[in-house]
């Protein structure tokens, strides 16, 4: 099923303990800079996969299961964290 | 870096499970550890069976503000795993879990919903079916503390499948927002228009125009954020200011 | 796990004794993607073997020449389904490397789209595995990976490369798409090999 940036909010408040919904981070594919709330988000069975909505380009990848939970970010150059309350 | 200790997992009460639409029901939960929430905000729901398997889904919150009481409307999918056991099994007394406040892309006042933040930005907000609930709660919002002008266009099948019909209609009758009814299978009697889904035309007609620099907050299921969307960009809003959230389907 | 929903069971159900740790029995068969579903012409489709020397290269009509095998096979998915007695059709990779010359032990499958998935060149020999173009009697649909995909049926579904268009041949194995992501690098079932 299709969603959006804005549905890794949780998963990733819980790995990092960081709301990065909207962080600008960068495209490892094509350079461009986009708020994370805006990637192009599939939920499976198998895991969640985060795409680049200019080029879909993995950006980041979410598997859980067996009690536990792994975030890829194969395709995110860098994320904005600066803007983030701390 | 240090966590902000007050986003994180919840033990919530169901203090009421009330009827919202023939298919949704309105869940208002009592959550003592609740920080309180922008508007716009969403959070997980967590089930969890007796042999430890567990299920997570995302909600957005109608409620804002610092109340520990936070309201959900939840729609039940045919066939989902999660919506109709909400909709049709849970009940007052219930205790489920919860992660959250989440989402601070999607707030209004916008930048982590600082109300020091400028309020006197026309907002026009979008929906489609139970993506209303989020800006039912920014429109909620934006009429407790005020700010520029205030429009909503909803679209959905029925009147009788609308969320929130009484306290949109309320906002309306207090002069605080400008609501626009769009009916895609029955309208109500006497409706001036036939029901169809939204067009291009049809939400250039029902919404602030690109020129007045309206942000735009547009939520609802995947196809019909990614159509307005679309059509937005090509009534010259700029990008940046339209924000989106898509609740998934097809 | 100290929390508990009342009265919420969720959509799995009872594992089966028959089946490999953890699997349950369906009848009908799951559609999974983790992204758009390529629309591939099998005109504009070729499938390679590359190794370190060379690039083997069949057209579709080329492949089938080659002799296509019917088998029925298990298969089980990593989230949990079996499926078993599947009827399939396809070319064993024994003879598409019967011509291939190669040193390294290891494959990486990549698809259409970009997805890939790595398994030790022995794996894929000795009758074990296929390019499977048909299922129970049907042309494999896009939905299932058409119009081929790898079919590995003595190791977790996903093997199954969908939209499979080449294999290339590695040194050492490599991760491919959602093993960098969680998943087993090997993913034998009745070990239970699910993630790493
Ligand atoms: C940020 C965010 C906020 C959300 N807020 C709300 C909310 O306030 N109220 C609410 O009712 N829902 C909301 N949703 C949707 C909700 O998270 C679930 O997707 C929905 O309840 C279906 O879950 P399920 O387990 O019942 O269905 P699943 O078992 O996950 O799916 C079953 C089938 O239903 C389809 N489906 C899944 N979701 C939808 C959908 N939203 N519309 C139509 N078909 C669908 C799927 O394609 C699938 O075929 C929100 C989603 C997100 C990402
Ligand atoms: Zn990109």
């Amino acid at each position: 099923m299709q969603v959006d940036g804005n549905a890794l909010a949780g998963i990733l408040e819980d790995g990092f303990g960081l709301d990065l919904t909207g962080s600008r981070g960068r495209c490892a594919g094509c350079s461009g800079i986009a708020v994370l709330a805006t990637a192009v988000v599939v939920v499976t069975p198998m895991g969640t996969v985060a795409r680049c909505a200019a080029c879909e380009h993995v950006l980041i990848t979410v598997v859980t299961g067996g009690g536990r939970t792994w975030i890829g970010l194969p395709g995110l150059s860098a994320i904005e964290v600066s803007a983030i309350e701390v | 870096m240090t966590r902000r200790p007050s986003v994180g997992w919840h033990v919530a009460t169901v203090v009421e499970s009330s009827p919202e639409t023939p298919s949704a029901r309105r869940l208002v939960l009592d959550v003592p550890t609740w920080p309180g929430n922008g508007a716009g905000a969403h959070l997980d729901v967590r089930l969890t069976a007796p042999d430890g398997y567990q299920a997570t889904r995302s909600y957005s919150v109608a409620s804002s503000g610092p109340a520990t009481r936070v309201v959900l409307a939840v729609d039940a999918v045919p066939d989902g795993e999660i919506s109709p056991f909400l909709v049709n099994e849970v009940r007052a007394g219930d205790q489920i879990e919860l992660h959250g406040p989440l989402g601070r892309y999607f707030l209004w006042p916008p930048g982590d919903g600082d109300p020091d933040s400028d309020t006197g930005v026309p907002v026009q907000l979008v929906a489609g079916g139970s993506g209303v609930v989020p800006l039912y709660a920014i429109a909620a919002r934006h009429a407790e503390v005020g700010g520029g002008e205030l429009r909503l266009a909803y679209s959905v099948r029925t009147p009788a499948d609308a969320f929130f019909a009484p306290e949109l209609t309320a906002l309306v009758g207090a002069g605080r927002l400008r609501l626009d009814w769009v009916y895609t299978r029955a309208t109500p009697a006497g409706w001036s228009r036939d029901a169809g889904r939204v067009t291009r035309a049809l939400l250039q007609e029902n919404t602030i125009p690109a020129t007045h620099r309206p942000t735009v907050y547009c939520c609802g299921p995947t196809p019909f954020v990614e159509a307005v969307a679309g059509w937005l960009l090509e009534l010259g809003h700029a990008p940046e200011r339209i924000l989106t959230e898509r609740f998934g389907g097809s | 796990m100290s929390f508990v929903t009342r009265g919420f069971s969720g959509r799995r159900r009872e594992p089966d004794a028959d089946l490999p740790p953890g699997q349950t029995l369906v009848d009908d068969w799951p559609v999974l993607s983790a992204g758009v579903t390529p629309l591939v012409d099998t005109a504009d489709w070729d499938f390679t073997i590359t190794t370190e020397t060379a690039t083997h290269r069949w057209s579709w009509d080329e492949l089938q020449e080659l002799g296509v095998e019917d088998v029925v096979v298990d298969i089980h998915c990593v989230t949990h389904w079996s499926k078993l007695r599947m009827p399939w059709r396809g070319i064993p990779l024994d003879v598409l490397f019967e011509d291939v010359e190669t040193e390294q032990d290891y494959v990486m499958a990549h698809s259409v789209g970009g997805y890939t998935t790595n398994v030790p060149l022995d794996e894929l020999l000795d009758g074990r595995a296929w390019v499977a173009i048909e299922a129970e009697g049907e042309p494999l649909t896009p939905e299932h990976g058409g119009p081929a995909r790898l079919l590995v049926p003595h190791l977790y579904f996903w093997k199954s490369a969908k939209w499979v268009r080449g294999l290339t041949m590695m040194d050492s194995d490599e991760p491919g798409f959602w093993e960098s992501a969680g998943y087993h690098l090997h993913g034998d079932p009745w070990k239970e090999e699910r993630y790493w």
